[in-house]
């Protein structure tokens, strides 16, 4: 078994107009093992910019403190809020300074820049980064949400359809996805307000 | 010319010049050498009944079986020469239980009956091909519950079957079917079916007709665990037995 | 006696030359830095992946199957376009399987000469459940060197309903009303889990029913979402509907070919 399914976890985030949706599960395992039910692998970076982290949750928690370091550095010297697309240049950076010793964790940004454009993006272990208009998804449960998001993220969508397009595809992959679930987490990002809504999928 | 009948009875694969082969005919006669079997097609089933013939008085008659089971839903009873019905039986057996393991059900009572009809023909003087040398001299009365209801098959050593309502085989097969024939209807249930086996054995029997002396097997039908139609194979106890026997 | 001498050292150098060059095959076929992991990589393997999916939805009355028309190797190369992986076996069976392209054509003959033998045996055409069972036995028999497919059956069952039944290469079973295999399975599948399953709704809400409209309609969806992100899924969605009392029908529709 990989290193990057070990704790299992999965992270997707979808584009809307003026409105970014970013969704997790809450497991935390030991391989088969469910050892917490109650663990989001979204972050809070700043007021319109949330990174998730999928993969090892033991190098995401490190990860997820140097990120924030480097972003308080970055708020403190610039003295303004970080962009989105700032953030994810800043992880990028710091996941491929360990190019050869990498972190085993994916991070994933999504966020609204100063003109509440939305950004997402997504990159490897190392810092590549991939940033599509439409959706991305990271963890173990990759492959089962590209093929859902597929079929449901349309063009501008509104912050309720960008909601539920995002749940009900976060919903479809835990069905599926052995070492993501016990509950999903989706923020709906817009230029006003953050709307947190936990929901439940399948508890096992 | 025509030669006399004895001199195209030698071998199995030699047709005598009216077209007949001798000693199909002739294993078709060794049929009538034993005892008596009835196989009654009923509305609630199927049954079969047969005489159990011991040849001394030192002969444990329950060690005669004169009905087989081939699988759950199907039973066998065969007239003529014993030793070969085990040969065909075994095959009728591996048939459907082969059939069971390929298709996950039971196979049908007809298709049992055709895959040991094939077996009675692979006769020859051939010492490769042929498993057997000469015909099988055995008839038998395949009965059975299955998807197309009650069934009951007559094959005779010449490998043909037929689908029958009722049908006796063995020494007094003649007078058994005459009686059949006179007393056999379609609404009749196992019970008149039963005791008319019995009467008709009691009938044409050079014994006593006993418990001991015969042998019954019912097959009603009921439903698998897929909720499909099947049989299940019962012998009739030696107590209710006597309870006809007594009652005719 | 110079010439004769001649004649030994070019010998000599003939036999030194032949011998180098031995050892030079040796070491290129087996060098140094060759390590156990390297040796077990290259042996040579039995099977290859072709790719392509496939996907089967059974309804009330029907059932239909499809898959794509690509058979790719390596993920990359494209070897044709119109590759045909679903086979009409009868009028109420269809196979439809991916994986190993070798191993889905002795597979699908193995059963198409299983159902013509069938069909002198018993004196009827096979149903698709006794099929089924049929192909989980077949799959099983070779349990220690399996083929290499994920099949799909699918069809009209002994009562008119529509079936499908979805195997792992080593015969394991399972009666389910919709089944996709291969390269995008796990694209298709939550899809489908979510539209027919419909395992994302709660209790109380209205669900809608399965017509054949919707299940084409959803089958064309998945598809061109997988085709969207999965490379070795493409060119064309090969379509076969069956439904009861009537004959089945094929249909290629377009998809994607980059």
């Amino acid at each position: 078994m990989s290193i990057m399914s070990y704790t299992g976890g999965t992270v997707v985030a979808m584009a809307g107009d003026e409105c970014v949706c970013i969704a997790s599960d809450l497991r935390i395992g030991e391989q088969m093992t469910t050892v917490a039910t109650d663990q989001k692998k979204v972050h809070k970076v700043s007021d319109k910019v949330y990174v998730g982290l999928a993969g090892f949750q033991s190098d995401a928690r490190t990860v997820l403190e140097k990120i924030m370091f480097r972003k308080n550095l970055y708020e403190l010297r610039e003295n303004r809020r970080i962009k989105p697309q700032v953030l994810s240049e800043m992880i990028s950076n710091l996941a491929y300074q360990h190019r050869f010793g990498s972190y085993f964790t994916e991070p994933l940004v999504a966020g609204l820049d100063d003109t509440n454009k939305p950004y997402i993006c997504c990159m490897d272990t190392i810092g590549c980064v991939s940033s599509p208009r439409d959706f991305v998804a990271i963890g173990t449960g990759q492959h089962y949400l590209l093929g859902v998001c597929e079929n449901y993220w349309r063009e501008n969508m509104k912050p309720d359809e960008l909601f539920e397009a995002t749940a009900q595809s976060i919903l479809s992959c835990l069905e599926r996805d052995a070492a993501s679930g016990w509950g999903a987490v989706v923020y709906t990002i817009t230029k006003d307000k953050v709307n947190v809504a936990t929901i439940k999928t399948r508890m096992d | 010319m025509f030669l006399t009948r004895s001199e195209y009875d030698r071998g199995v694969n030699t047709f005598s010049p009216e077209g007949r082969l001798f000693q199909v005919e002739y294993a078709i006669e060794a049929v009538k050498l034993g005892s008596t079997s009835i196989g009654i097609k009923t509305s609630e089933g199927v049954l079969l009944a047969a005489e159990k013939r011991s040849t001394s008085k030192l002969m444990v008659n329950d060690a005669i079986e004169k009905i087989s089971k081939v699988d759950q839903h199907i039973g066998v009873t065969f007239a003529g020469l014993i030793a070969d019905s085990r040969t065909l039986v075994e095959r009728a057996q591996i048939e459907a239980q082969n059939f069971w393991f390929t298709y996950n059900r039971k196979i049908r009572v007809e298709d049992v009956t055709q895959s040991v009809a094939n077996l009675a023909l692979q006769f020859g003087d051939d010492d490769v091909k042929a498993s057997m040398s000469r015909p099988f001299g055995v008839a038998m009365l395949f009965a059975g519950v299955d998807q197309n209801g009650a069934q009951l098959f007559h094959l005779d050593p010449s490998g043909t079957f037929i689908d029958c309502k009722a049908k006796a085989i063995g020494a007094a097969s003649d007078g058994a079917e005459q009686n059949l024939k006179e007393q056999y209807h379609d609404a009749i249930t196992i019970k008149e079916g039963l005791k008319m086996a019995l009467a008709i054995l009691k009938q044409v029997m050079e014994e006593k007709l006993n418990s001991a002396n015969v042998e019954v097997v019912v097959i009603k039908p009921t439903v698998d665990a897929k909720q499909r139609p099947c049989g299940e194979f019962t012998r009739v106890s030696n107590d209710e037995l006597d309870q006809v026997i007594n009652s005719l | 006696m110079a010439c004769f001498n001649g004649i030994t050292a070019s010998a000599d150098a003939t036999n030194q030359m032949h011998s180098f060059k031995q050892a030079m095959r040796e070491v290129s076929a087996k060098p140094d830095w060759l390590s156990a992991r390297h040796i077990e990589r290259q042996r040579w393997n039995p099977y290859s992946m072709e790719g392509g999916s496939t996907c089967a939805i059974s309804g009330d009355n029907f059932a239909i199957v499809a898959s794509d028309t690509r058979m790719t190797a390596n993920d990359i190369n494209i070897l044709t376009r119109d590759a045909e992986k679903i086979q009409v076996l009868n009028d109420s069976i269809i196979l439809t399987t991916s994986g190993f392209y070798g191993d889905v054509l002795q597979l699908t003959k193995v059963l198409q000469s299983r159902l013509h033998k069938y069909r002198f045996d018993y004196r009827a055409d096979m149903s698709v459940d006794l099929c089924a069972e049929l192909l989980s036995r077949n799959l099983y028999y070779r349990r220690f060197f399996p083929y290499y497919t994920g099949a799909i059956l699918a069809g009209i069952d002994e009562h008119g309903k529509g079936a499908v039944f979805s195997y792992d290469p080593i015969g394991c079973i399972e009666r389910l009303g919709y089944s996709a295999s291969g390269a995008a399975e796990p694209m298709i599948i939550p899809f489908l889990d979510c539209q027919i399953g419909h395992v994302t709704l709660d209790e109380g809400y209205e669900k809608p029913a399965l017509t054949m409209e919707r299940a084409i309609s959803l089958m064309k969806d998945s598809f061109r979402g997988a085709a969207e992100r999965e490379i070795s899924t493409g060119d064309k969605i090969h379509l076969v509907i069956a439904e009861a009392g009537k004959p089945i029908v094929q249909k290629f529709l377009p998809l994607r070919e980059d």
